[in-house]
């Protein structure tokens, strides 16, 4: 393996801290130019090949403008590109704004429109056509991958402040709320990881979350930072990602606990079915304790680590390893402790018991707020009496123990989890209302077969067919209900609100 | 997907891919009329995940489902190894 120094010193290499993404992932292809960094389908790219396609794109955004701005990008893990363009984007210093490859086409111009994104990039697949149509005043860029000359350095200077990227969490009124996560907010993450967990330029890295979910962005940044391999698996391959795994050679692995738990009920967590992976990180939803006990029988050689945290906060805040002689308790595994120098509060409610309350963080992994919503961010992100910063309240209801650890109770709101995606029944009501005819929607999570799902009442006679073909245009498919009931009305209960407690139990009775 | 399915093991026998298809639109009924569609709209080809119609542990619990029914154990991990594998044609080849 050669050495390859680079002939111009990049400014922001003076100006970022030394965790910030794309000073990791320079300094890895410096070290390990030949090591491969990407396995997508058929192709395999090294670090070098990487750095010179990112820096092409980079280079053409430069050139469109693009540095301190907001850039779509139709997020389809197909092929290298979507990859070297997440890339190309940070490096230009812009932010980088995924869009999920399946639409719907509503839901791209609403998170379009809410970040007020003007310029697009134009993938070789053309995805993004019906989203041009849609919005001509965009400016789409059509960057060429391959290196036109200006390979090297781009002297763009890039400070703390500058937005990373900008995802989107399901709203309860108004749609999608837009989180902007800083370069330094990324950074803070990576340091206090790469600190805790020890990996290298051997390592294998699974990348199963797709570009909008901030969990992706520990895929990519983390294996990069270590000169590791990250190997993206294709989109129907949750059927068989064990096989895959093994195949791939994964040594570290990273999903959420429901595809383990496909994995465990299409048999595919028999004795040592993992014998590869000796990191494995879930996140996203609760893990059950069981679950992570069967998968340590199927990855003998694995760590088996709990993360939690919100959009808001940067991917992760809390951790809580799983040890070999910890004996299987009932339920879901704790969510342990801060990862870095980020702040837990457990904040009493009313009727909360002691030592439980609303989880609130603070720190330099904690977000400034949502995007052009100034209500959802005073809401949600606080200053506190007596206590420096700003609080982010996560809605989560926890339990804090004797040794300072934090368990996981449940919502303190309505949110509901499906396949580690937040989803607020409050919007996928707000996009049923416009099809009642001036009726009512409410939606309340029941647990079915172990799995939540969305149960819609409504109090006007509708179709349903018509119904769930017109949200399917406006929702990501998990969104949608799992039924649609109608009933002549809706009950309340003696303060005048839906009475959910009642509709669940109507729901689960309905089910059965 | 997978309640009510009892483990009638004595009446196991080779069914035909006819009696194999309408054992799966037998098994997607209940969601079907939830989502306001009969078994007849349900394309060979309709991807059953990628459209909503299951979700992905709904999908296995419909391979066990027809496990049962059949009495034949797949080996999921090999068998559904090529593109579209959530399709009602790719069961039948399954359980063929």
């Amino acid at each position: 393996m050669r050495y390859f120094a680079r002939s111009v010193l990049l400014p922001e290499r003076l100006l970022m801290s030394s965790t910030d993404p794309i000073a990791l992932f320079r300094q890895a292809v410096d070290r390990w130019p030949e090591n491969i960094a990407l396995v997508v389908g058929e192709e395999q790219l090294s670090y070098a090949d990487l750095d010179r396609r990112s820096d092409a794109i980079a280079a053409e955004l430069v050139r469109a403008g693009a540095v301190g701005q907001r850039v779509v990008l139709i997020a389809d893990r197909t092929t290298s590109w979507v990859f070297e363009a997440v890339l190309g984007i940070m490096k230009a210093g812009a932010s980088c704004v995924p869009l999920l490859p399946e639409g719907p086409l509503d839901r791209w111009t609403s998170m379009l429109d809410r970040c007020g994104a003007r310029l697009g990039l134009i993938s070789p697949s053309g995805s993004e056509a019906a989203l041009r149509v849609e919005r001509p005043h965009v400016e789409w860029i059509a960057p060429k991958s391959e290196s036109n000359g200006m390979s090297g350095a781009l002297p763009v200077p890039v400070s703390n402040d500058q937005e990373a990227y900008v995802l989107f969490t399901s709203g309860s009124t108004g749609g999608p709320k837009g989180v902007g996560v800083s370069r330094a907010n990324l950074s803070a993450y990576l340091g206090h990881l790469l600190a805790r967990y020890q990996f290298s330029a051997s390592d294998r890295f699974s990348q199963h979350f797709a570009l909008p979910f901030d969990l992706s962005f520990h895929d990519l940044f983390v294996c990069w930072a270590s000169g590791a391999t990250l190997c993206v698996r294709p989109e129907s391959g949750w059927l068989r990602a064990a096989a895959w795994a093994r195949s791939m050679g994964i040594t570290v692995w990273f999903s959420a606990p429901s595809l383990a738990g496909v994995m465990r009920r299409a048999r595919a967590l028999t004795v040592g079915a993992l014998p590869s992976i000796r990191y494995s990180f879930f996140c996203g939803e609760a893990l059950p304790w069981q679950l992570a006990q069967d998968w340590r029988i199927a990855a003998p050689a694995s760590r088996i680590i709990n993360l939690y945290g919100p959009t808001e906060a940067t991917i992760a805040i809390t951790s809580f390893e799983i040890l070999p002689d910890m004996a299987t308790v009932q339920g879901v595994v704790p969510i342990g402790r801060s990862i870095g120098s980020d702040r837990t509060l457990v904040a009493p409610f009313e009727g909360a018991p002691p030592g439980e309350g609303e989880l609130l963080l603070s720190g330099p992994q904690v977000t400034k707020g949502y995007i052009n919503a100034p209500e959802a961010t005073q809401k949600a992100f606080v200053e506190l009496p007596g206590q420096e910063g700003l609080w982010y309240r996560t809605g989560d209801h926890v339990r804090e123990d004797a040794d300072g650890i934090l368990h996981f109770v449940g919502r303190i709101d309505h949110q509901v989890k499906r396949f580690g995606q937040r989803i607020e029944p409050g919007e996928v009501d707000e996009a049923m209302q416009p099809l009642l005819d001036g009726g009512n929607a409410v939606s309340v999570p029941v647990l079915m077969n172990g799995a939540t799902q969305l149960v819609t009442f409504i109090d006007v006679a509708a179709d349903v067919r018509w119904l769930m073909d017109q949200l399917r245009t406006k929702l990501p498919v998990v969104y949608l209900p799992e039924r649609i009931i109608s009933l002549p009305e809706i009950p309340r209960n003696t303060n005048g609100k839906w009475d959910r407690v009642k509709l669940i139990q109507m729901a689960q009775h309905d089910a059965g | 997907m997978a309640n009510g399915t009892v483990s009638n093991s004595f009446k196991w026998r080779n069914m035909t891919q006819d009696e194999l298809k309408a054992e799966i639109h037998a098994q997607l009924t209940t969601r079907l009329s939830r989502l306001g569609m009969k078994a007849s709209e349900v394309d060979d080809e309709l991807d059953l995940v990628r459209t909503g119609l299951l979700d992905s542990l709904g999908f296995i619990d419909l391979v066990a489902a027809l496990e049962d029914v059949t009495g034949k154990q797949v080996d999921l991990e090999a068998a559904l190894v090529q593109e579209n594998a959530t399709t009602v044609s790719s069961l039948l080849r399954l359980f063929r």
